[in-house]
């Protein structure tokens, strides 16, 4: 019973600390994305800097027009899973209650969402091809003082929005293209500074107004097909050999790749730490077994040597015992794999109500792998036994006398 | 009576038998030049006061202790020469043990404790569960087959025990005072239920008792007085 508790209470502590610390790695890593794949790369329509490589913000210098052929080229590049463009557009936005503001639509393929760090808070993203709809980002529930906890309250909600252009033969020397749009989500995103998340064909004919209009020093306009890339590579390891590729193009180029690499050096740290701490519960466990077993050995010298008067062989006594430490290993993996899921589940519930308590977002610690419960039970079968294999092999050579000791 | 015959019993010859233990820093000797001859199928009782070697002589001749000198002979065997895989061969086909404190597994089953002897000779699961039966019918506990030692009464333990050492048809049965724990009517029964099986397989019995009345059933008597045999009585 007490071997027992004793596999039960390391196995459950090993389950709850590896369930926890494999979840916190991937969870935390991917927040530092904002929703979006760990391994996107932003791509601006800007020539970089020498030193753009060193830094994971934008370092650029001149305008360098971003087109099909600049995307087919990424497109081809070595461990490039995706590419999806961005056009921004600048727009006159006036709310239900007459506030108005100079923002931008970021205008997108959203039927790649998954490829694209933005996440929805409230609502959802615009259909793919609506020229109605329209997601704001939180910059635009500032605009309204809006608290992000309250973020559904603008959904449904009607904006209109203006793209203006220079006319010097009209009354103020501007006129503007107007549409009317529904806010159906409310996001949070990192695909370019902007207020609208909206199609690309939206941005597309917005820009095309522009574009007509005048040359104008307060409303300078980029001429390049796409003010921006939002590009997968196809792995963690391999964002920094694309953003070398991009910058040999000549784009500028930004990553939060040295942040991530850091906060996993940490996280490294932190895996070593919980490691020492199963470390020390297995061997815990495995002395616990084998003290246990030690201490049932002299307890049942007479039933050894019983056994042997019978003819038992030592190989019979020492397969005997390893098999009870085996059941005793299986036993308590399951009982206490179990125990560490409830208490991995427990300590999630726990730290995610302190963060978002203490007004951060929650970051969920425990995703419960059929693996590790699994090798949670194999583990401790595996480690009984290794702890009972010096009792059992004590147990084997007892000599057959013990049967009649004390008589 | 359902047992078969065992091949009938073994001759035992003990001779120049000298035995000592360790004790602390010297040696303990508690048989000094035993000699000793049993005939086949005999039945044999060893008496003497506590301390005086019985048990000691039933150990080497069942292959539990080595014997510090001399010549142990069981049948064919030359029993001090045995080791590893040929003594528990020998403890298992050839010797039957009958303890005073019964010698059962307190989480087996009457059933059990029996079966897990006949297991040991290899025998298949069904026909070790019906040899193990029969065993246990022929010492009239087959209502018992299916409890625990700790719900049977010290005769009935006894005699599940006789019933284990029966298991494999032994040509020797060794029993250390295999009264000493019951009341005078449950020994006395307990001592007939082993003549009988005796009867019904031929086999050799050495029995070790304090109780005069238990070696008197014996064909043959001998007595132990630090660790000298007197011869038989």
């Amino acid at each position: 019973m007490l071997t027992g508790l004793g596999v039960a209470l390391g196995s459950g502590l090993l389950v709850a600390l590896v369930t926890v610390s494999n979840t916190a790695d991937t969870n935390v890593i991917s927040r530092l994305s904002h929703g979006g794949p760990v391994t996107a790369v932003k791509v601006a329509a800007a020539s970089p800097q020498p030193d753009q490589l060193d830094s994971d913000s934008l370092r650029s210098r001149g305008i360098h027009y971003l087109d099909d052929q600049a995307v087919a080229a990424i497109r081809h590049s070595r461990y490039v899973d995706s590419v999806v463009p961005v056009m921004t557009s600048e727009v006159l936005a006036i709310s239900p209650d007459g506030d108005q503001f100079f923002g931008h639509l970021i205008g997108t393929d959203l039927t790649q969402l998954s490829n694209l760090p933005i996440a929805p808070l409230a609502g959802r993203v615009p259909s793919p091809n609506s020229m109605t709809e329209v997601a704001v980002s939180s910059s635009y529930l500032d605009h309204l003082h809006v608290d992000p906890s309250r973020a559904s309250t603008v959904l449904g909600i009607q904006v209109e929005l203006g793209t203006p252009r220079r006319e010097s033969g009209v009354g103020i020397g501007f006129r503007a293209r107007w549409i009317r749009v529904t806010v159906v989500g409310v996001v949070a995103q990192q695909v370019a500074n902007g207020d609208f998340i909206v199609p690309m064909q939206q941005t597309a004919l917005a820009r095309q107004w522009a574009l007509g209009g005048e040359p104008d020093p307060d409303f300078p306009l980029l001429s390049s097909q796409y003010t921006g890339l939002v590009v997968v590579a196809s792995s963690l390891d391999k964002v920094h050999d694309v953003r070398v590729e991009i910058d040999d193009l000549g784009y500028a180029t930004s990553a939060p790749e040295h942040l991530i690499a850091t906060v996993q050096r940490y996280l490294h740290v932190v895996d070593i730490v919980l490691g020492g701490i199963g470390i020390v519960a297995l061997i815990i466990a495995a002395l616990s077994i084998a003290g246990t077993l030690v201490t049932a050995i002299h307890e049942r010298r007479r039933d050894i040597g019983v056994l042997k008067a019978i003819g038992a062989r030592d190989r019979d006594v020492l397969r005997w015992f390893l098999l009870e430490a085996l059941v005793v290993g299986v036993l308590g993996g399951v009982v206490g794999s179990l125990a560490g899921v409830g208490v991995a589940e427990l300590l999630g519930l726990v730290v995610n109500g302190y963060l978002i308590q203490q007004g951060l977002g929650g970051v969920d610690l425990t995703s419960i792998s059929g693996i590790v419960v699994i090798g949670g039970v194999m583990g401790s079968a595996l480690l009984s036994l290794m702890a009972a294999a010096v009792p059992a092999l004590i147990a084997a050579r007892l000599p057959a006398r013990e049967a009649v000791a004390g008589e | 009576m359902p047992l078969k015959a065992a091949a009938g019993g073994v001759a035992v010859s003990v001779r120049g038998l000298n035995h000592a233990y360790r004790s602390g820093g010297g040696s303990l000797t508690v048989l000094r030049g035993v000699n000793l001859e049993i005939a086949p199928g005999a039945y044999v009782a060893l008496t003497g006061p506590s301390g005086a070697g019985k048990t000691t002589l039933l150990s080497i001749l069942g292959g539990l202790e080595p014997a510090t000198e001399g010549e142990v002979k069981v049948g064919d065997f030359t029993v001090n020469q045995l080791r590893g895989e040929r003594l528990a061969k020998f403890r298992r086909e050839t010797v039957g043990f009958v303890f005073q404190h019964f010698g059962l597994l307190g989480a087996l089953t009457a059933l059990e404790n029996v079966e897990l002897a006949v297991a040991l000779s290899g025998l298949g699961k069904r026909a070790r569960k019906q040899r193990a039966m029969d065993l246990l019918a022929a010492v009239g506990l087959s209502q018992r087959a299916h409890h625990l030692p700790k719900a049977l009464s010290g005769g009935e333990r006894q005699r599940v025990a006789m019933a284990r050492a029966m298991a494999n048809e032994p040509r020797l049965v060794l029993a250390d005072e295999p009264t000493g724990n019951l009341d005078p009517d449950v020994g006395l029964a307990a001592m007939e239920l082993l003549e009988r099986l005796r009867l019904a397989s031929g086999s050799t019995v050495l029995v070790v008792s304090h109780n005069p009345l238990v070696a008197g059933r014996a064909e043959v008597r001998y007595r132990f007085e630090n660790g000298l045999l007197v011869q038989p009585t």
